[in-house]
């Protein structure tokens, strides 16, 4: 039972462990976290809906719902990541912050508008159980957690080894001497948070496989889930990041068991204070950034 | 008429949690999570009402005085944060106490806590509106809260400067805490009844866009973006989905575009005015602390 359990939220985490390196990494590049960014994974997720709902075949459906996702990663650089750049002190955390609280209530918002404020079926859900040695296995988590485990790889090998991670952990790392060495810190930047988001739009996506609905408001939970994971792994840390979430899910997965399922945002919270009391810097130590 | 005393009365409770998210912002601390803070009061008053008989005069105060201990308590856990993890642990926090309320039996579970004892004059809401309001006035122009600020910019450049940083942060976290709960306890007592849903996100950010469209520099700020915020649905009808997309838009263009809200663009229009109407601009464009105090930051801390 407790195996199975354990099973379980390590299959869900993968989703978790999507959402938090996003975080991360925006947050290692540009010293901001964007509160939107669960709620890009729910664009993405609704725009598959609505694509089928018009006839689009899947490969059409997901092409355009990451195309949207491109779109909106580019609107949140633009109007809320950029112009929050010129406040400098320690107070500057409020415009960006509100900036980014803002431009996830419009996305939220208009979603309900345009698709209704209810949770609408996913169309590739797969909700089948497989029998694996005795164990129950949701058929859609297995598929996201495979997709999570190579994605996250593939982000791994790209930040670690290629040129283009290197320019990225520059940036992060000093802005000014990156932009010395011929590196064009604003545009590093646009393309991070259009890879981050689509990793969060596929991780939206994944949710209503795994689940089988998606609703306008469904970022939220998952929002708090991949920043606590973020923070409980070690900020700046993309293994620490996954770790958090790996934890996350498993801690959920048992207390849904044990406790009730009207738990599990409380022991997410008691695990955020143990750590915090702890190991305030968090379980993984940050190498470099991102 | 009726009609909009209730209105008013109802955005004078959300006025009063404003006011003390809004020294809580202005500490550094950025509470994400205010409905749970507001309801630390509206259960604790009311559950006491409720389970015990004891009346309003009793619990309100013995709700403020929970609220502070919360508050501080909290604030005292998280003291090592940097302000943006703070703001998320109070996320998560927000996420928490909404499922955590429902389990517990004595404040009514899933179901919310009902019977409540009833306040129907509007004189407690509107007395502690213009205590807190006055309260926090005097807080905001004596040393403390000259204090307050230079944390809330800077807080190793204050703590150089002799602040005691840490207390400061618990002591005001508290007492925003504590004027939050007033709130909660008031609203409580106003519809005799709390549920867990009203300690969610959704209310929270309600308070949070107040204080910022109103602005977060001055103490009038929080009233003008709570009344504008109570008013505004109220002139143009709309589905509340429609209502939180403006809301989100404004938001946005608070911070794009004025960062000080409504109260920043009076005062920017006030100064203009004047700088009008007396004959040599320079002399009345006098620079004030504030930007003093900004330029400073820019020498220090050019990132």
């Amino acid at each position: 039972m407790l195996l199975q359990q354990i099973l379980n939220g390590l299959l869900g985490s993968g989703i978790y462990a999507l959402y938090a390196v996003g975080f991360t990494v925006i947050f290692g590049i540009m010293g901001v976290l964007n509160m939107a960014h669960a709620d890009v994974g729910m664009v993405a997720a609704m725009a598959v809906v609505w694509a089928v709902m018009m006839g689009l075949g899947p490969i059409e459906a997901m092409a355009l719902s990451l195309a949207v996702t491109a779109l909106i990663a580019v609107v949140i650089e633009r109007c809320a990541i950029r112009p929050a750049q010129r406040f400098k002190s320690d107070a500057a955390i409020e415009m960006p912050l509100i900036a980014t609280i803002g431009i996830g209530m419009i996305l939220e918002n208009l979603a309900a508008l345009l698709l209704g404020n209810r949770a609408l079926p996913f169309p590739f859900q797969r909700s089948a159980f497989l029998n694996i040695g005795g164990f129950l296995v949701s058929e859609g988590l297995l598929i996201s957690a495979g997709i999570a485990v190579v994605l996250l790889l593939a982000l791994e090998l790209l930040v670690a080894r290629t040129s283009f991670g290197r320019q990225v952990r520059a940036v992060a790392q000093n802005r000014n001497a990156a932009r010395i060495m011929g590196i064009n810190p604003e545009f590093m930047v646009l393309i991070t948070v259009i890879l981050t988001s689509g990793l969060a739009g596929i991780a939206g996506c994944l949710a209503g496989v795994s689940y089988g609905f998606v609703a306008p408001y469904m970022g939220i939970p998952y929002a708090i889930k991949g920043l606590v994971a973020m923070i409980v792994g070690g900020i700046g840390s993309l293994r620490g990041a996954v770790l958090g979430a790996i934890l996350i899910g498993v801690v959920e997965a048992v207390a849904v068991t044990y406790f009730g399922s009207q738990s599990r945002d409380v022991w997410v919270f008691v695990i955020l204070m143990i750590v915090l009391a702890l190991k305030p810097t968090g379980l993984v130590k940050a190498q470099g950034v991102a | 008429m009726a009609f909009w005393t209730t209105i008013l009365l109802t955005a004078a409770i959300n006025a009063i949690a404003a006011l003390g998210l809004f020294l809580q912002i202005r500490s550094g601390q950025f509470n994400i999570g205010v409905a749970v803070f507001v309801g630390v009061g509206g259960y604790v008053s009311g559950a006491l009402g409720a389970r015990f008989g004891l009346p309003p005069a009793v619990t309100i105060p013995i709700s403020l005085v929970a609220g502070f201990l919360f508050g501080a308590l909290f604030s005292a856990l998280t003291l090592r944060l940097h302000h943006w993890f703070f703001a998320v642990t109070t996320l998560a926090l927000s996420s928490a106490a909404v499922s955590g309320i429902s389990l517990i039996d004595f404040f009514g579970g899933a179901l919310g806590l009902s019977g409540v004892p009833f306040v129907t004059s509007p004189v407690p809401i509107v007395l502690s509106l213009l205590m807190s309001f006055l309260l926090i006035c005097l807080i905001d122009r004596s040393a403390v809260g000259l204090a307050i600020r230079a944390t809330g910019d800077d807080q190793m450049l204050a703590q150089i400067f002799g602040v005691r940083v840490k207390l400061l942060r618990v002591m005001v976290f508290g007492f925003g805490a504590a004027i939050e709960a007033l709130s909660g306890a008031l609203l409580a007592h106003r519809f005799g009844l709390y549920q867990p849903t009203d300690l969610g996100f959704a209310l929270s950010l309600s308070t949070i866009v107040a204080v910022m469209i109103g602005g977060k520099n001055s103490v009038w700020g929080p009233l003008l973006g709570t009344f504008f915020l109570v008013i505004m649905p109220e002139v143009i009808k709309i589905a509340p989905e429609g209502e939180l997309l403006i809301l989100g838009t404004l938001l946005l263009l608070v911070s794009m575009f004025c960062p000080d809200g409504l109260t920043g663009l009076i005062a920017e229009a006030v100064r203009r005015l004047r700088s009008l109407g007396s004959a040599n601009p320079e002399a009345s464009a006098r620079p004030d602390a504030a930007a003093v105090s900004e330029g400073v930051l820019h020498h220090s801390k050019h990132r």
